[in-house]
């Protein structure tokens, strides 16, 4: 009854052929995919990224994935869906796409790239492929935005361990406030709630799609939880602050998010008054994730509100973003992204207010979008008492 | 007398005043340069990468740092080494590129970008400045290869750190298997030894530089290291089999790797033969980084050798990779790069064997070029005696 990370053989036949659907419609002979996450949606291959080439391959008549010689066992072990393509090694005697394109049938027609492909792969493409036309596709970026039902699975499954995953971290602050010992650190809570989330998966899955990125977060408390992407730091909390704990992990490379502002020991007046701003302002946030609304409807309701709260100088970022198999992907919940929700789309929802030199206040959900309205699939408590360590 | 990370006000004049002799001999008014480790290379900004473009433009003039609000006081915190240009968000109502370009002005000539910049955003670029010359650089990669001697200091550092990560990770495997414990896991052994690097930072360095990567590592046992690129798992070490601690970190920003391979208990006789031959190939690749001689026929030496004593089929990749901001970044040392080898710049030395049902065989040393021939900054030991644990 165990749970399966791993996406059977029939999810990518249908990734392929929704692709080849759409190559058709839009005239692009040969796809070419080179992202870490686009190869993991159309093949399940994991692999470290670094300046090697993966790239995947499709036509309407095969998949390839290009992979160096270091890959090659790796790739067979994961039972990809495309057939390899290797070459030894970057640069290269004999350059990765050099391989490619001798290993392919010769594209006369257009061939398409990701947008995200570097600058630097361009000039490659067109030797490999001299009599094509090459040109930018985001076929892919649009497919992604929707999720399959198999992946809206790993979702949830990732969202009940981001919440885990809080529990877990909320835990060991208690632990250490009742013991009367040192509280910990930031690195020690981030280090502590990540091997929480991956015993979860070695306990309690069949299989793991190891993925950089498996599980992690960011934790930050007193001032420096004002700067919303600052590193933890071996700081330890203190009671009288507040602490962010904004904790993720990716089941089957499926992201999900689950972040809460905790107060240890009794807030005060003041605390509360910011605590409140910030979690109005993500409750209509959520609200407003609806079917045919644009993204950036959301985004000017609930940052509105903060404005109107009195706090525009504590607003330092947008709603939120899209996941998928990245923490961070299109959708953008933000003013300049006129996209229209759709059920099957996953956004977080987590507009915040930062206080310069005192704290920072957030609250994030992972965010499914369905016929009936939004849907958060993470739900740790939120409520002021549910919020205090104590 | 604590060491300091941080590169002061003077470094970053001087490289972003070498930056401009060279645009100036190239014919280029503005770079601008949006990867996380040039960012980091020019201004001494550190920050966590996501979809937020954030890039350094520079001028003959100026120097402008285009971040999102959500950094805008992190920037200052960190005194980043330009003046910075906010945008408040991702994808934006005013673009990101159309703030900047208020601040800069319109360019008539030649704006030069990475060759990491993706064709989107260099499509982006090229909108925003209609008058202007779009090109791609590699004028910064190229001198990062060359490491100026403030940057010496910290892979110095960042190499001792990176042997003691590999000591503490020993340490924890032996007293486990001494006093008859339960082995660690992957996943544990990278925590321990993480987790030891990053004390020692604190506990020794006056003003840590935060990165999303400080310190890590790939820990694979027994036949899964194998596979060169595996990421660790919850397996448990096992006594009697193969496991390779390849460990690192960044100090100040500048990376570092330490790679040693072990056997914990009685090693075969297979162990043994495979371990000596590594171990030659590696003496052999460092021996072959001299100044003045390729970065290719270092490859060409240590590989040949390999394939001389019979181990083809376990050949998987070249001999090494630059590193400096980047854990991996030019010249590559590999046969098809003809890139001169020079004093000041900084490679890993790491041909390996990956020998299916028994293991992988890898010793990885993060060497310096100079005058007076290679310089491994990193000194764990590698006879077969001290890598037999027990």
């Amino acid at each position: 009854m165990s749970f399966t990370q791993r996406l059977g053989t029939d999810f990518y036949v249908r990734v392929h052929r929704d692709i080849r659907t759409r190559m058709a419609a839009s005239g692009v002979d040969l796809l070419l995919l080179d992202s870490n996450d686009d190869v993991i949606y159309t093949t399940g291959f994991s692999h470290y990224t670094t300046e090697r080439p993966v790239v995947f391959a499709i036509t309407q008549d095969g998949a390839w994935l290009l992979i160096p010689k270091l890959e090659e066992s790796h790739a067979a072990h994961q039972d990809i869906a495309a057939e390899p393509i290797v070459y030894f090694e970057f640069p290269g005697i004999d350059p990765a796409f050099a391989v490619l394109g001798r290993a392919l049938p010769q594209a006369n027609g257009t061939v398409g790239h990701s947008p995200a492909i570097s600058a630097a792969r361009i000039p490659q493409i067109q030797a490999a492929f001299p009599n094509a036309r090459v040109v930018p596709s985001n076929i892919v970026q649009q497919m992604r935005l929707r999720k399959y039902p198999e992946e809206i699975v790993m979702h949830r499954e990732a969202s009940r361990i981001s919440d885990e995953m809080v529990i877990a971290g909320v835990g060991l602050i208690r632990e250490a406030m009742r013991s009367g010992g040192t509280l910990p650190s930031e690195i020690e809570i981030e280090s502590f709630v990540s091997r929480h989330a991956m015993k979860i998966m070695f306990d309690e899955h069949d299989d793991q799609m190891l993925v950089q990125g498996l599980a992690s977060g960011l934790v930050y408390s007193g001032p420096r939880s004002a700067y919303p992407h600052g590193m933890p730091t071996g700081h330890p909390v203190k009671r009288g602050e507040s602490i962010i704990l904004s904790l993720g992990c990716r089941v089957g490379g499926r992201a999900a998010e689950s972040e809460r502002t905790l107060f240890i020991g009794e807030p005060s007046k003041e605390q509360e008054g910011h605590y409140a701003v910030a979690y109005e302002a993500q409750r209509m946030a959520t609200a407003a994730l609806i079917a045919g609304h644009t993204c950036a409807s959301a985004d000017n309701l609930a940052l509105q509100f903060i404005r109107d709260s009195g706090m525009e100088e504590y607003l330092l970022h947008r709603v939120g973003h899209g996941m998928g198999i990245m923490f961070h992907e299109a959708p953008w919940v933000e003013g300049g992204d006129q996209t229209i929700l759709e059920p099957g789309m996953i956004t977080s929802s987590e507009p915040a207010i930062f206080v310069h030199g005192f704290a920072g206040y957030r609250i994030a959900d992972t965010v499914l979008i369905t016929e009936l309205g939004p849907d958060s699939m993470t739900h740790y408590p939120r409520r002021l008492a549910d919020v205090v360590i104590a | 007398m604590a060491f300091l990370q941080r590169l002061g006000p003077e470094f970053y004049d001087k490289v972003q005043r070498d930056i401009r002799a060279r645009m100036a001999a190239d014919g280029i008014d503005m770079l601008l340069l949006d990867a996380a480790d040039d960012v980091l290379y020019t201004t001494g900004f550190a920050f966590r990468p996501n979809e937020r473009p954030i890039a350094l433009a520079l001028t003959a003039q100026s120097a402008f740092l285009l971040i999102p609000e959500l950094e805008r006081d992190y920037a200052l915190s960190q005194n980043a080494a330009a003046d910075s240009v906010v945008y408040f968000e991702f994808p934006g109502v005013d673009r990101p590129f159309d703030v900047l370009a208020r601040a800069t002005g319109p360019i008539r000539g030649t704006i030069g970008h990475g060759f990491g910049m993706s064709v989107g955003r260099a499509t982006e670029l090229a909108a925003t400045y209609p008058q202007a010359r779009i090109v791609a650089t590699g004028m910064v990669s190229t001198m990062r290869q060359i490491k100026y001697s403030e940057e010496v200091r910290l892979h110095r550092e960042a190499a001792r750190i990176s042997d003691a990560m590999v000591a503490s990770g020993v340490d924890l495997v032996t007293q486990a298997f001494r006093t008859g414990k339960p082995l660690p896991s992957e996943i544990e052994l990278e925590r321990h030894v993480v987790r030891h690097a990053l004390d020692m930072m604190a506990n020794e360095h006056e003003d840590v530089l935060h990165l999303a990567t400080l310190a890590g590592g790939l820990i694979n046992g027994g036949v899964k290291s194998a596979f060169p690129h595996g990421i660790e798992s919850a397996r448990r070490l096992e006594p009697n089999e193969i496991f390779i601690l390849s460990l690192g970190c960044r100090v100040g920003g500048r990376a570092s790797e330490s790679e040693r391979t072990f056997v914990l208990g009685e090693p075969s006789r297979e162990h043994e033969t495979y371990y000596r031959i590594a171990q030659e190939g590696q003496r052999i690749g460092t021996a072959g980084l001299i100044a003045g001689q390729t970065c290719a026929s270092a490859d060409i030496a240590a590989l040949n050798y390999l394939h001389g004593a019979g181990m083809t089929p376990y050949v998987k990749h070249r001999v090494g990779h630059g590193m400096g901001v980047a854990f991996h970044e030019s010249p590559w040392v590999e046969a098809g790069d003809q890139t001169v080898l020079q004093a000041g710049m900084v490679c890993s030395s790491e041909p390996g064997l990956y020998v299916p049902g028994v293991g992988g065989f890898r010793l990885a040393d993060t060497v310096l070029v100079t005058q007076d021939g290679p310089e491994s900054l990193t000194l764990y030991p590698r006879d077969f005696d001290a890598i037999v644990l027990g």
